[in-house]
């Protein structure tokens, strides 16, 4: 099917603009900033400053839009266009994993959407986005490359409840990422206060308790932006199996419909969280080559599940993949104490550079050997508990530890490599590591397992091997 | 696809000996890097000696001013990163050149490596995406480029063989790989 040049909706210069101008917002603020303590104030300067960006930005967006075509041909979807330099996108149909549409406020306001081919590239990120379609537009160019509309009602549907939106918000494991986001916030924030006020308030943090108001302060901050971030992009979570294609809607302000293919999907895995774990819940993540480069958010199939749902689920939505999540082998007792053993140095290590800088009293010293030894066994213990493996027909399943409890079940004929591995003691051991790597880039493995096991995982998972026999 | 392309010198599927198993286990991989791998390396490790010497010769002289800092700090950083290099330069290349085995089958790379901890790694062949020869300022000074080649997971090398041997290796892989090239 051949779609001759078209250009996108003029919509999509205001999307240009905007997105530039949120890219120059930091270079802006900070101009502002110092611009603002060097000019003694002056707001002129600031004026100036920021009709020239709102300028440039539009200036931009329309160039963006005038060089901007797409069409199909010779079995390939094309995107043209650029700022300075015309680059041309080329992906072939065969290599296209997934097409997505999402819609915020401002293409709603315009009727048109925004359309990403999700490919699967050799590295480099190779997928074209289409900021302002048409719906008869993104109608065309899904048919044109086999991925047709999500019109029609799935055969299986499954949606994320409000309890279990908040609940999954309240538990969203991204609090370690954005704590120093938050940090750093705070202290632009103070930067620029101590033009005002004196003395500044990293300055007026003496007592103990400020620094712990400070921190709380900070933290809850953080927690909240991340249960709302949770909720944006979860919002009305649905989850569609239209026969063997599964669509994914999701979002408050920008609603996301992501259709995907079951034949892309190269393996799924379900993380149980650190806070999720004692409630006996878990999300699921597809694998996909063409998610290589997008955020965990697009990866999700499903938010928030009970546990011992999870294989049900997998049954209904994903049923190549279907199978047994539990009862798998472990490593042998005897690895015990190679998990142990690590955290535990690891541990001695930082209390005795904790001992060299501080010099404490020998009672302190003591108790905090004692308590990091303890988390850091505990830790090895719960990564050993953690660990293991099974292999089905076509399917094999392999679980462990970071903080989060991690399952994944891959497809055995997708892999992308995999390896053995021992170290000079795991040899004396008849020990070895087990790793497999599937299309989204993901590895996954196995410690100290039995070298027989290993190598007959090795063996079992060679699919040039399969073929043969 | 037929046997009959099969190159000579390749270690088919047949077991090379060793226990019996339930399966006819995948052949080890048989061939080495060209001899050149070792100087190579060798001066590759002494041109990443210069950084990593000067950079703990400095914090060992700035740990050695500040007060509070144990006065043996200093020196044990530094000979923490002698050890490092010497190590680097004089006995990580042999170990490495003498562990590396390679061999590239119709259906897959099989890749073994490593110094103390050896790695063994099966690529599939149909998996892989595109492949290339890379080569650098010091190793064409040697006569030598490695292979990369490409899968959705990421990046595998053969590094070190010699310039005729890379590019014959690449097409190999090519013509192996993309011989009934499907979808991944």
């Amino acid at each position: 099917m051949t779609i001759e040049p078209r250009r996108l909706h003029r919509a999509s210069i205001v999307l240009n603009a905007l997105r530039a101008l949120r890219e120059l917002l930091l270079p802006i603020v900070v101009a502002l900033v110092t611009g603002f303590s060097a000019g003694d104030g002056d707001p002129g300067f600031a004026l100036l400053t920021g009709a020239v960006g709102v300028l440039g930005a539009v200036g931009a967006g329309y160039r963006r839009w005038a060089t901007t075509t797409w069409w199909i041909d010779n079995g390939a979807i094309h995107l043209r266009g650029g700022l300075m330099s015309i680059d041309e996108t080329i992906v072939p149909l065969s290599r296209i994993q997934a097409v997505d549409t999402s819609q915020n406020p401002i293409q709603r306001l315009f009727g048109i959407v925004e359309l990403r081919v999700q490919a699967a590239g050799g590295g480099k990120a190779a997928e074209i986005v289409l900021n302002a379609l048409t719906a008869a537009d993104a109608e065309v160019l899904r048919a044109a490359v086999g991925q047709p509309d999500p019109a029609g009602t799935g055969t299986e549907s499954m949606r994320l409840g409000v309890g279990a939106l908040l609940l999954g918000a309240l538990t969203a494991p991204q609090l370690g990422v954005l704590l120093p986001l938050v940090g750093g916030a705070a202290s632009i924030a103070d930067d620029v206060l101590a033009k005002f006020v004196e003395p500044s308030l990293v300055e007026r943090l003496e007592t103990p308790r400020a620094i712990v108001l400070v921190g709380t302060v900070c933290l809850l901050g953080a927690w909240l932006i991340s249960i709302a971030g949770a909720i944006a992009a979860f919002f009305a979570f649905t989850l569609e199996r239209d026969g063997d294609r599964l669509r994914i809607r999701r979002g408050l302000g920008e609603r996301r419909v992501s259709s995907l293919p079951l034949s892309r999907i190269h393996a799924v895995s379900l993380v149980e969280g650190v806070l999720r774990q004692p409630l006996g819940l878990a999300s699921l993540r597809v694998e996909v080559a063409g998610y290589r480069q997008e955020p965990a958010t697009a990866k999700t199939l499903f938010p928030l599940i009970p546990r011992r749902d999870a294989e049900a689920l997998l049954t209904r939505f994903v049923p190549e993949l279907a199978g047994a999540l539990g009862a798998l082998e472990r490593p042998p007792a005897r690895a015990w104490r190679r998990y142990v053993w690590p955290p535990v140095l690891l541990a001695v290590v930082a209390a005795a550079i904790l001992q060299a800088a501080l010099d404490l009293e020998w009672r302190w010293i003591t108790g905090i050997v004692a308590v990091l030894v303890f988390a850091a066994a505990a830790f090895g213990a719960l990564q050993y508990r953690a660990a293991g493996w099974r292999i089905d027909a076509g399917r094999v399943v392999l679980s462990g530890r970071r903080l989060s409890r991690w399952t994944l079940v891959a497809d055995t004929m997708r892999l992308q490599e995999h390896s053995l591995e021992q170290d000079p003691w795991q040899r004396r051991a008849r020990l070895a590591n087990f790793e497999l790597a599937v299309g989204s880039g993901r590895t996954a493995g196995i410690a100290d397992i039995d070298i027989e096991t290993a190598e007959m995982l090795f063996e079992e998972l060679n699919a040039g091997e399969l073929k043969h026999y | 696809m037929s046997h009959g392309d099969v190159p000579a010198g390749d270690a088919g599927r047949e077991s090379v000996g060793g226990e019996p198993a339930p399966r006819r286990p995948t052949p080890e991989p048989t061939r080495r890097l060209a001899e050149n791998a070792r100087p190579l390396w060798t001066t590759q490790a002494l041109v990443r000696a210069v950084p990593v010497l000067l950079g703990a010769w400095w914090v060992a002289h700035v740990l050695g001013e500040i007060d509070g800092v144990p006065g043996v700090t200093g020196p044990a950083v530094a000979a923490i990163a002698i050890v490092m290099v010497v190590a680097d330069i004089f006995v990580l290349p042999r170990l490495r050149y003498r562990l590396w085995r390679y061999e590239v089958r119709e259906q897959e790379i099989d890749l073994v490596r490593g110094a103390f901890t050896v790695r063994r790694t099966l690529v599939p062949m149909n998996r892989i995406q595109h492949v290339d020869t890379k080569r650098t300022v010091l190793s064409e000074a040697f006569g030598l480029a490695s292979v990369v080649f490409h899968t959705a997971a990421g990046d595998n090398e053969i590094p070190a063989l010699t310039e005729e041997q890379a590019a014959e290796i690449r097409d190999r892989i090519a013509d192996l790989a993309f011989a009934d090239a499907e979808p991944v």
